[in-house]
């Protein structure tokens, strides 16, 4: 079956299984953001003509990270780990990361964006695609 | 030419009242904010009709709250409204009260602070924009991840931030008014249950229910009731301000308090080495580090060390939230910014007892909201 994506007003499949975020950069000042909006600039007040829509990829490196012990939300089973990613392309962002722990979480790692099947409950069986960051495989240090 | 509080007349503190910070219970809002109200009328030796314009610091009760409670005061007519800023609705209210008695439309104006838990949601999740976290970053995840980068940056520990909940717990358990009224170990405080990150439930703020009043006068009010100039404190400086798109992956909340924090010292003439008392939005304990380092008290990760060295006890250098706090004292919402100038004002006057902080002349409130806003305030005493 093909899935659909969960939020696509947010971000894009692209080329392999890489990911793309849907956002802008203002034409006046150069600030580039995410999500993409059309109410105008944060920085600047350029109005939505001068908001272009640019991708970014989903690739950067890992500025925070948190292991969430406990969450209000029924829907949303903890515990999680969530991640603060910069991108490479600058905006600071944060995501669900697909590792359950953050044992192998490190500040400076770099990270990446992926598409997965994820249950809108719990329980329920997968339909969509979600957006989860994971820790790349780090050069070895030794070799 | 814009002209900041401190050049129009002076605005005075004259009068304070609290009610209990507490979980919620079936009590009816008003009977929280009118105890508040009597008690800050009873305080300062008036009665309700000296008082000329009521600002109301509510975020959560809903529409047009405030002549439904106060009406029971008997009508006097005069303006009242609700002031909503996420959690510095009650210090902005006080602003305003503190302005408006300054800049000579009122002698007399009361700031008051009521809320009860509410489930409704925030605008900001009404604006048509949302992330890509699905909801899974809530308050204490947004300072798990800033704590995180803490430790990293300056190999501060867990242990670092759950000393902040000791001190507020330990103050808060002198406190009559306190929701937690419980001194706790550092054990205590570390092997609570695990919320997010290295915070504990012990290290994140209560949100109950209560309320708290503040009566401001100017000098030809004060003369006209005859009110106790012993007891007045001055308001030296009031600044706000909201953020604005600082460097990427910066500390927004810090670098906010930082620069509201700078013109409210500059505005009162001071500089951070003359506090001798501070409140500050410890809703979660980690904040209370990133704001004493962002407002120049510590310098830039130093205050971990000056925390274990007793230097924000109450009776050392300067006693960081000696009321307990948000953690302790609690976070009702709208009356927690004006439950800061009550805690302040009872210190300047030397009224806070076994929480008494020796010769306090100067004291400063702070708050943040969510958007970001800021609000912060300097008190000096008479």
């Amino acid at each position: 079956m093909r899935y659909e994506l969960s939020h696509p007003d947010l971000y894009r499949e692209a080329r392999g299984d890489s990911v793309e975020l849907l956002g802008l950069k203002c034409s006046k000042c150069g600030y580039v953001a995410f999500p993409r909006q059309r109410y105008g600039c944060e920085k600047c007040g350029a109005t939505a003509d001068s908001l272009l829509d640019v991708e970014l990829t989903a690739s950067g490196t890992l500025v925070s990270y948190a292991k969430v012990h406990m969450h209000q939300a029924k829907a949303i089973a903890a515990p999680f780990v969530i991640g603060e990613v910069t991108l490479d392309a600058g905006p600071t962002i944060r995501a669900t990361m697909v590792e359950p722990t953050d044992d192998a979480m490190q500040i400076g790692a770099r990270v990446a964006g992926r598409l997965f099947p994820v249950p809108a409950l719990p329980d329920a069986p997968s339909d969509k695609l979600e957006l989860r960051f994971s820790l790349l495989d780090q050069p070895d240090a030794r070799s | 030419m814009t002209t900041p509080l401190s050049a129009f007349r002076p605005a005075y503190v004259v009068g304070i009242g609290l009610h209990p910070y507490q979980r919620m219970t079936e009590t009816p809002y008003p009977v929280l904010g009118l105890a508040a109200v009597r008690e800050a009328l009873r305080d300062a030796r008036i009665d309700w009709p000296a008082v000329e314009s009521v600002y109301h610091g509510t975020a959560l009760l809903g529409m047009a709250s405030t002549r439904a409670m106060l009406r029971h005061l008997g009508g006097t007519g005069i303006p009242m409204q609700q002031i909503e800023n996420a959690s510095a609705s009650g210090s902005t209210a006080f602003r305003l009260a503190a302005l408006e008695v300054a800049t000579g439309v009122s002698d007399v104006s009361l700031a008051v602070g009521v809320d009860k838990p509410s489930a409704r949601p925030l605008a900001g999740s009404q604006t048509g924009i949302r992330g890509i976290e699905g909801g899974r970053v809530v308050p204490f995840t947004h300072f798990a991840l800033l704590a995180q980068r803490y430790m990293e940056r300056h190999g501060a520990s867990p242990e670092d931030f759950a000393r902040v909940a000791v001190k507020n717990h330990g103050n808060g358990a002198h406190n009559p008014y306190a929701q937690r009224q419980q001194a706790r170990s550092l054990i205590d405080v570390l092997n609570d249950p695990a919320i997010s990150g290295p915070l504990t439930r012990l290290q994140c703020c209560p949100v109950g229910e209560g309320a708290a009043a503040v009566i401001v006068a100017s000098e030809d009010g004060i003369a006209r009731l005859g009110i106790d100039r012993k007891r007045c404190v001055r308001v030296l400086s009031s600044a706000q301000r909201t953020e604005v798109v600082y460097a990427e992956s910066s500390n927004f909340d810090a670098e906010l308090t930082r620069q509201t924090t700078v013109q409210a010292i500059a505005e009162a003439g001071i500089k951070p080495s003359d506090l001798d008392v501070i409140e500050l939005h410890d809703a979660f304990s980690v904040e209370e580090i990133f704001y004493l380092e962002a407002m120049g008290v510590a310098g830039d990760g130093e205050a971990p060390a000056m925390l274990r060295s007793g230097a924000f006890d109450i009776g050392g250098d300067v006693a960081v939230s000696p009321s307990g706090g948000l953690l302790a004292m609690g976070h009702p919402i709208g009356p927690t910014g004006v439950g800061q100038i009550v805690e302040i004002t009872r210190q300047l006057r030397g009224e806070a007892g076994v929480r008494q902080h020796a010769n306090a002349r100067v004291g400063l409130a702070h708050m943040v909201g969510v958007g970001a806003v800021c609000v912060v305030h300097v008190l000096g005493s008479n």
